[in-house]
């Protein structure tokens, strides 16, 4: 292909030029070029190698379409990999480099690959590189799969902005039609947006002068002018890259090569889908060879960028648009003859570029080849949304056929390829009248794919699948169009099959004897082109990634210096005073448990339930009989998954006949919020039965060990707070600064502990007296780390930690509702199934470590057997050193593990074997006297 | 375990303000937020503001779902708890949101890129930059308000500020 630029023409700006380079060597373009266009303009014929041959390719098309050429760019500090060249604007100053190839796409070295080619057709890798191991092979094969190249490190401040948006009518495609619709649309008072993935609207109007008898640009501007007038928006370099659910549009926008592009998350009431169409490629032999390309193609590159793709053309095409297409390269300058096969198989001639095409007997001359068995609708949109497919005969192509109602193909999209028939179409559906019968007919040839010869013929550009390969899987009986895909990996490539998967159904079709729509179509998903994976990150970066829950006494935390952490998907102290963690958290427990500990509770959950089913509700909800607990009375109980596994561990307080407070695990309080909504509507009265998680409108100050009667008697909160009046799992109401305090004696660490709950706007100074409180005594502010290991040494269990999926109450060694309990509960069922009552069920115990021996790895294996039959039959679930003890303390899930108290137990880690002992769960005041004092 | 707290930005100070790019933002003390839910809470409580209304006045309801309002403003006349006489539950949420205000020309473009606002619900509640909030227009077409549980309302400040950021992005 000996392209050239043409003297005048194109909607380039001349008067300027860009310089770039292209596998080192310089070239110059204009504003408005693409890197095909200057490229062909520069008269450089090969730009790309095919994936697996490493044949020599040129563009095949002037638009997304193009399978071929595909570069690495770098402009500046912006390094982009696989660009296509037919889609990106040259800037001045790029450097481009086309992929898959080395040293460059002229010169590859890896093109010795096509000699072997007997050897390498497809599914080679099922049949080859078995022996003596697939994976010797393996790690070369995949260095030489795949395109492109990351280059330079994250791009740490690019991001994306991201809206949503909405309109009566989005029209996707600036060409004639869509343009047209557009207008019409606003004038009638929709609110119209109007998107096209071009810089300059127009479509393939440019390959004409004139469009309704005006000059095109003349006729687009009036258009442009109409539309804006009435209000509608245009969005340029956007492309509608795919719809998903509920007619959620997304578009891409492109603001540069170094801007970042932007996502619109649009909306619309309805869509036209102005896409325009595709050619369909011819398969003959040899049709790979560079100056093959689209008919299409060379009209667009004369039209919209004055390039000319060569000097001397045989054009194979037989469909109603073809000679307005060759008439206009004629007027352009290229000499053409137009070729007419007839069962004769062509093939061009020539290995690094086009030298001739042979037909039969004759032989044509030329530089270029321009190819098109037909124009496909570009039907992608159409298929997101769940719109059917028609063959149509006539045109030798699928186009739309029932869809969703807010969804209209019109234009060549919808197979209207005449013009004025476009125009009447898109006047029409734009105001809902009915669609007009086309006047003009446009029909194209079919032509069968000629089978078994030796030549080979493409299919699929990119991944370099031929006639023989899908004669091959037809062979192999891989006939129906997903395996004929998968096997050959036709369509798989980054242009998704767009020129590959008609012919290769037609193909296969006739393989088989049947017609094209019998084969069938595999399933087009989003993207419709590769979007930039920088598109989505948006605001969700950084600390917003995966925002935490912050603590409203989160700066009195920070001033005390504490190390913050993710705690069940908050920010929270892990420990005060900086320094190593272990030893922190080892004074702090020591703390706690000589005087007392203070730590922020207030993630824990504070949900209401209340009306006058309350009390049944929440009998249901727990495996726990609840409807007993007396208002001012506390209880410990268990949440269950359907299945019988427990899902969450906490208490529930009644307030009084109808109210109650569930106060579940701080990390589940969204996830126990959503389980009461959900079964308060199913099977339960809703108008009975109200959820209100007040969860943040109290916050809550603990305060734990054997002066935290104390300290909390010092706070003077009108609550009697003596053991006999205020016992363990009772709640009290009192004030603290006028304002109402709730005062729970729960403990989750065996020693007296108050749960102090206030307002927002008294927490900070119930903080700081309670901390002011203890000073004295010696006692101050825990973290999580403490907390941890305080809780471990009296056997509480942390959900999640402690259990795993399948846990169940009963290994927990609450065993007793699910014997007794006659009330329905969530959970009941799965309690009772054969797997529920298997003798040899994981269950919570203690293990300890020979005196001096260090602490077991959380994790670890307890194994049974040796050798060939050894096996895991639990694992350690928390671990830790106890300051308390002066010892290693360790919980497990262990399989018959309540039955095997005091036996010992190997514990296997990472090839270390262990002893330890089964014992109880609480290592800690077991009786009691402590937790009741 | 690690010491996170220089990943995490200090909460910002009530009075933080945004204001520039045609768009202010800063935090509201609401004096009193009620929840109040029941059967007949929609029909006691007429006046209710939703979606796409205006609030107006020191203190109105703000219509949640079909069984619950969010009283803001003034406390309810009913303690907290249930009432059987008339059928409501009651719970104070004063603390419960942060409040927010969003104000100024482009304080639409600045709530576009956090949730679609042509939604066709009548309900204050939507997901906005990925957070639960109650959002409504007060006393004029471009003044918003957004109530966002509380301890989101850091990351809802940071989110609102990366996005006045982009309001002029193309």
């Amino acid at each position: 292909m000996t392209g050239f630029r043409l003297g005048t023409g194109g909607r380039i700006d001349r008067s300027r030029v860009l310089n770039f380079t292209f596998d080192g060597t310089r070239y110059s373009g204009h504003p408005g070029d693409t890197l095909a266009s200057a490229l062909i303009a520069n008269g450089v014929r090969i730009m790309g190698r095919s994936f697996k041959y490493h044949r020599p390719r040129s563009v095949w098309s002037a638009w997304f379409d193009d399978p071929n050429a595909i570069f690495n760019i770098r402009l500046g500090d912006v390094h982009r990999p696989n660009c296509p060249a037919a889609t990106t604007l040259l800037e001045d100053g790029m450097h481009a480099r086309a992929v898959n190839s080395f040293p460059s796409a002229a010169r590859d070295i890896k093109s010795v690959l096509d000699l072997g080619h007997r050897f390498l057709s497809a599914g080679f890798y099922y049949k080859m590189f078995m022996w003596p191991d697939w994976h010797l092979f393996e790690p070369t094969i995949r260095k030489m799969a795949g395109l492109g190249a990351l280059e330079g490190g994250p791009l740490e401040d690019s991001h994306s902005t991201q809206r949503f948006d909405h309109c009566d009518l989005l029209v996707v495609g600036g060409g004639v039609a869509g343009l047209q619709a557009a207008a019409t649309a606003a004038e009638a008072g929709q609110s119209v947006v109007l998107v096209d993935d071009h810089a300059e609207l127009g479509g393939k109007a440019w390959q004409s002068p004139t469009v309704d008898g005006h000059p095109v640009a003349d006729w687009i501007a009036e258009q442009t002018k109409r539309i804006s007038a009435a209000g509608g928006r245009i969005l340029t370099r956007t492309t509608a890259f795919g719809i998903y659910d509920h007619a959620m549009v997304g578009l891409c926008t492109e603001h540069g090569f170094c801007e970042q592009p932007s996502l619109t998350r649009m909306r619309p009431e309805k869509l036209i889908m102005a896409t325009g169409a595709l050619d369909r490629p011819l398969t003959f032999a040899q049709n790979d060879v560079p100056g093959v390309m689209s008919l299409d193609g060379a009209a667009e590159f004369a039209g919209r960028y004055g390039v000319a793709v060569g000097r001397r053309a045989c054009v194979i095409a037989d469909h109603g648009l073809a000679e307005q297409q060759i008439s206009t390269l004629r007027d352009e300058g290229l000499d053409i003859d137009v070729v007419e096969p007839k069962d004769a198989l062509p093939k061009a001639m020539g290995r690094r570029a086009v030298t001739g095409l042979q037909v039969g007997p004759h032989h044509f001359t030329c530089d270029t080849v321009l190819t098109s068995a037909g124009l496909m609708p570009i039907v992608h949109l159409w298929r997101h949304a769940g719109g059917k497919l028609d063959w149509d005969s006539n045109a030798q192509a699928f186009v739309p056929a029932a869809g969703p109602a807010w969804i209209t193909a019109i234009g060549a999209a919808a197979g209207t390829f005449d013009l004025d028939d476009a125009l009447a179409e898109a006047t029409a559906v734009a105001t809902g009248a009915a669609r007009p019968r086309r006047k003009a007919d446009y029909c194209a040839r079919p032509r069968p794919a000629v089978l078994g010869t030796s030549q080979r013929q493409w299919i699929d550009f990119q991944h370099d699948v031929t006639l023989k390969d899908v004669e091959l899987a037809a062979r192999e009986n891989y006939v129906s169009v997903e395996h004929l895909k998968r096997y050959t990996t036709l369509g798989m490539a980054s242009d998704q099959g767009k020129t590959s998967n008609v012919a290769g159904l037609s193909a296969m079709a006739a393989l088989q004897g049947k017609e094209i729509p019998e084969v069938g179509t595999t399933t087009f998903r989003p993207p419709f082109v590769p979007v930039p994976l920088e598109l989505y990150r948006g605001h969700h970066r950084g600390e917003l990634f995966h925002p935490l829950k912050r603590l409203c006494l989160e700066p009195q935390h920070r001033a005390a210096d504490a190390a913050m952490g993710e705690y069940g998907g908050w920010l929270r102290p892990g420990w005060y005073g900086g320094g190593d963690a272990d030893q922190a958290a080892a004074r702090e427990v020591r703390m706690a448990r000589t005087t007392a500990g203070i730590f922020d509770a207030s993630p824990l959950g504070k949900i209401e339930v209340m009306g006058p089913d309350a009390e049944k509700f929440v009998n249901f909800i727990y495996y726990n009989t609840v409807a007993t607990l007396k208002p001012g009375h506390i209880r410990y109980g268990f949440m269950l998954t359907e299945s019988g596994a427990v899902y969450d561990d906490g208490v529930i307080a009644r307030l009084d006949e109808n109210r109650f407070v569930v106060s579940c695990s701080s990390s589940h309080v969204d996830g126990v919020v959503s389980l009461l909504e959900n079964w308060r509507q199913d099977g339960n009265d809703p108008d009975r039965i109200f959820v209100h998680d007040t969860t943040q409108n109290w916050p809550t100050v603990t305060v734990t060990g054997p002066k935290a009667r104390d300290i909390v008697a010092t706070l003077n909160l009108g609550i009697d707070l003596s053991p006999e009046q205020f016992k363990h799992m009772q709640f009290r109401a009192g004030q603290f600064q006028g304002a109402p305090v709730r005062v729970a004696r729960v403990s989750f660490t065996g020693d007296v502990s108050f749960e102090m709950s206030c307002p927002v706007a008294q927490a900070a100074a119930l903080w700081g007296a309670t901390i002011e409180a203890g000073a004295p005594m010696s006692a101050g502010a825990i973290g999580l780390e403490a907390l941890s290991i305080l809780r471990a040494e009296k056997g509480f269990l942390i959900i999640g930690k402690d259990t795993d999926g399948e846990t169940m109450p009963h290994d927990l060694g609450f065993g007793i509702p699910r014997l007794k309990k006659k009330a329905a509960f969530v959970g009941d069922r799965g309690l009772q199934t054969q797997k529920a009552n298997e003798t040899n069920r994981r269950q919570l115990v203690g293990l300890a470590v020979p005196e001096g021996a260090a602490m077991l790895p959380c994790g670890a294996h307890l194994v049974s057997g040796s050798g060939e039959t050894r096996r895991s039959v639990g694992f350690v679930t928390s671990s830790y050193d106890s300051p308390t003890l002066n010892r290693p303390i360790a919980l497990a899930l262990l399989s018959q593990g309540l039955a095997t108290e005091g036996n010992a137990i190997d514990v296997y880690h990472l090839g270390e074997k262990r002893r330890a002992r089964v014992v109880p769960t609480c290592q800690f005041d077991p009786e009691g006297e402590r937790l009741n004092a | 375990m690690r010491d996170d707290r220089s990943n995490w930005t200090p909460i910002r100070k009530h009075e933080a303000q945004i204001d520039g790019h045609g768009v202010k933002v800063g935090q509201i003390s609401a004096e009193h937020q009620v929840l109040i839910s029941g059967p007949t809470v929609c029909a006691a409580f007429p006046d209710s503001f939703g979606w796409p209304d205006i609030a107006a006045g020191p203190f109105y309801t703000l219509f949640v779902r079909r069984d619950r309002v969010l009283l803001v403003g003034a406390a309810h006349s009913e303690p907290e708890g249930w009432h059987s006489e008339t059928g409501r539950a009651v719970s104070d949420a004063t603390g419960a949101y942060e409040v927010f205000e969003v104000s100024g020309k482009n304080a639409r473009s600045v709530l576009d890129q956090g949730g679609e606002l042509h939604a066709p619900s009548n309900s204050v509640a939507r997901l906005l930059f990925g957070f639960g909030v109650f959002l409504y227009r007060y006393e004029s077409e471009d003044r918003y308000r957004i109530h966002v549980a509380r301890a989101h309302g850091q990351a809802l400040w940071q989110s609102l500020e990366g996005a006045c950021n982009a309001v002029d992005a193309p």
